[in-house]
């Protein structure tokens, strides 16, 4: 049997129920998990234990979550997933600002927690994706020759709007905050004009999704930024 | 400060003035005149002993004496009344205005020069230290309001230090009059207490309107209260003596103008204290419903997450199971969808939801919605008919997405499995137009206008509605000024609408770069 190099999980938490459903549904997923009930431990287990996965929820009792993220982050290459609630939208740029690399709101399924830990890992352990083509479904992707076709048909796309695409396909899987890509694509000016970005991904949803109105490429992170979807990762 | 302001004489400003310069000059001509007869009767008396020459000397006094207590002119007046009395009654031959003697001739002259030559000298001075005098009590004046709105943070302890500091020191009435509104962008005007009589009020309304001072025919005087941005009220004087001099005219217009920024400056520090403590209620408020939708999302996260890896480690052969664990899966969705409702009426209630609007593109919110309802609660088909070209429309995303996914959500739970819903945007005139239909049973016709009302749930519907949503969905579209709509379809369903105010000529602008 070939063997397999397990992902080290760390779940913090300070309900216990949760902590131990959370082990329940994931443990069949050949991960190493340890638990961290506090903030403090949270910081301790992530030394002692250097795990590749983090899943941190928000409100813990002792600290504000947002302080953990950042000491654990000042040494640590951990992937950081953020359970919050609904309501702390502000927040969740704030998060990602200051290092988190996904966020899920609270009550989450348990299947997308798996496949957003999927994605987590692969990244993980490959970085960017860095291949010069990429393929899904109809789509494909050339980041050398710039082009970009559906169903085998070039389609015309301008250089923002391949940008933007390029950007969003290289963090696959991986939610890329509006900030970003505005201060990216446009610079400071983008900053000031936060609805370029709703424009330009209007018009690429446009160009690349069956159905713009019910987007399945192109998925919009609310009052976050954008998820370019991937069913395959390569 | 003068050449600003343009003076409206509602009188007949000549003979005013011919008035006041009578009134002024009848006071120094009495005391000239009562001075020169007790000079005269004086010397009279003290002739006998020192001769008449001598007497010009308590003459000169006189004169000396007289130009410090009056003006310029009676000055030079008692000079020559006093000359000619000497001359008549003292010098010899009395009784005559002939003068026999050369050395009287010359004393005369002499006398007559150095009178009028004092007169003129000393009045000048008098006239100079009046003026100092008066420069200095105007200069204390305005240290005095200076200080008071330096120190005074009380707008009402401000205002009377002010009114009477103006009456003692000019004897004048003094009353401040504010605006309604503070005068805030309005152009009606409306003051706090209806004491102006309806002259008055019109001179406060021309004062008012052209920013100047107001002279009306019953001495009074009205100055505007203009602050930076706006204009706050009015400062109305008796003038009680008919002469008000230039600088202390000028004095009052930059009293009344240091008061106005102050007030102004006052208004505005209240204004923003009570917009701090809106925010720090409603931040309290935010907190605490933060924190009890946490409270209920913990252990919900806990049921559907240990029920998700249950179902994961069963045999997926056992159909009991499988059914009775999509049972307690919905069961918990269906309990967050009511604690998110119950939290969002909350909000809504407590009138503090502050909206975020921005520009969003509309297909984004039919995709984000959608996207919201998916999985396990809404299994229909959804079909999107979007115009072409819509324009991004100004909303808070947030609360447009929860409505949306309502009225999905809503025709999901109310039309059969696997029946298509249709969402639709469209612009009329001036608004979006968003509809929901679904093919189920509708509404019956007399529910049809209770369906918003909370609470209110058609009777013999299906379960697992909370009675809230289209209450929420109806209170967020009122705010953002749109309307929500029902209304059933031929042959069968109910197509739910709200419309959002946009301009269309937003759509020009998307043209940048």
């Amino acid at each position: 049997m070939k063997a397999v190099k397990t992902t080290k999980l760390l779940i913090v938490d300070d309900e216990l129920s949760v902590r131990s459903s959370l082990r329940l549904g994931l443990e069949p997923c050949n991960y190493e998990i340890q638990e961290a009930s506090s903030g403090k431990e949270a910081v301790e287990r992530a030394t002692i234990f250097a795990p590749d996965l983090i899943i941190l929820d928000l409100g813990l009792g002792d600290t504000e979550g947002l302080q953990v993220l950042k000491d654990i982050r000042k040494w640590s290459n951990a992937s950081i997933l953020i359970l919050t609630v609904r309501d702390a939208e502000s927040d969740k740029v704030q998060l990602l600002d200051a290092g988190a690399d996904d966020y899920l709101t609270k009550p989450f399924s348990l299947s997308e927690l798996m496949a957003r830990l999927r994605v987590l890992e692969r990244r993980a352990y490959s970085g960017e994706i860095n291949q010069p083509v990429i393929t899904q479904n109809g789509f494909e992707i050339n980041f050398v020759a710039q082009t970009v076709q559906i169903d085998g048909r070039e389609i015309k796309i301008t250089s923002t709007e391949f940008q933007l695409l390029r950007i969003l396909v290289q963090a696959a899987g991986k939610v890329v905050s509006a900030k970003a890509l505005l201060t990216q694509v446009w610079g400071d000016a983008g900053l000031e004009n936060p609805h370029y970005i709703r424009i330009y991904i209007g018009s690429l949803r446009k160009k690349i999704e069956k159905n713009p109105s019910l987007p399945t490429l192109i998925i919009t992170e609310m009052s976050v930024g954008y998820r370019f979807n991937m069913d395959r990762l390569p | 400060m003068g050449s600003k302001k343009a003076v409206k004489n509602l009188t007949n400003w000549k003979g005013f003035k011919l008035k006041i310069i009578y009134v002024k000059y009848a006071g120094h001509l009495t005391r000239m005149l009562i001075g020169v007869a007790f000079t005269s009767f004086l010397s009279v008396m003290l002739e006998p002993f020192i001769g008449y020459r001598a007497v010009g000397f308590i003459f000169l006094s006189f004169v000396l004496g007289m130009s410090f207590l009056v003006s310029i002119l009676p000055a030079i007046g008692s000079a020559i009344l006093s000359s000619l009395i000497w001359d008549y009654y003292f010098i010899p031959p009395k009784f005559t205005f002939h003068i026999e003697e050369k050395e009287d001739l010359f004393m005369l002259a002499a006398y007559f020069l150095s009178a009028i030559a004092t007169g003129i000298l000393t009045s000048q001075i008098a006239r100079q230290k009046r003026l100092l005098a008066d420069r200095e009590l105007r200069t204390q004046i305005l240290y005095q309001t200076a200080k008071a709105i330096g120190e005074e943070s009380d707008q009402n302890k401000l205002v009377i230090f002010i009114e009477n500091l103006i009456s003692n020191n000019f004897g004048f009435e003094c009353k401040f009059h504010f605006a309604q509104d503070r005068g805030f962008k309005g152009n009606t005007l409306s003051f706090e207490a209806d004491k102006l009589s309806t002259r008055e009020l019109e001179s406060a309304e021309w004062s008012f309107k052209t920013g100047a001072l107001v002279r009306d025919d019953r001495g009074h005087l009205i100055l505007p209260l203009k602050g930076h941005q706006s204009f706050i009220g009015i400062m109305l004087i008796q003038i009680k003596t008919l002469v008000l001099i230039k600088e202390d005219e000028s004095l009052l217009l930059t009293i009344s103008e240091q008061i106005a920024v102050a007030i102004e400056r006052l208004i505005l520090e209240k204004k923003a204290k009570e917009a701090l403590r809106l925010q720090e209620s409603e931040r309290l408020h935010q907190t605490l419903l933060n924190s009890i939708s946490h409270e209920f999302r913990t252990p919900l996260t806990a049921i559907l997450t240990a029920t998700a890896a249950l179902q994961q480690r069963s045999h997926e052969s056992d159909q009991t199971s499988t059914q009775l664990f999509q049972e307690i899966t919905s069961a918990g969705e269906r309990l967050n969808r009511l604690v998110e409702n119950l939290l969002d009426m909350s909000r809504l209630e407590s009138g503090i939801l502050i909206l975020k609007k921005e520009l969003h593109d509309v297909n984004d919110l039919i995709g984000v919605s959608a996207k919201g309802t998916s999985g396990s609660v809404c299994t229909n088909p959804i079909i999107t008919k979007v115009a072409a070209d819509l324009p991004l429309v100004e909303m808070d995303f947030g609360l447009i997405v929860h409505v949306l996914a309502n009225l999905i959500l809503n025709a999901s739970l109310y039309s059969p499995a696997g029946s298509e819903i249709s969402v639709s945007a469209e612009t009329n005139d001036d608004a979006l137009i968003v509809s929901v239909s679904d093919l189920g049973t509708g509404v019956p016709a007399e529910h049809l206008d209770r369906i918003f009302e909370k609470f209110y749930r058609v009777p013999g519907s299906r379960t697992g509605g909370t009675g809230l949503g289209l209450t929420i969905a109806q209170n967020i579209i009122e705010l953002h000024g749109g309307k929500l709509m029902a209304k059933n379809k031929t042959p069968n369903g109910l197509c739910i609408s709200f419309s959002l105010p946009c301009n269309l000529s937003l759509e020009k602008t998307s043209g940048f770069l």
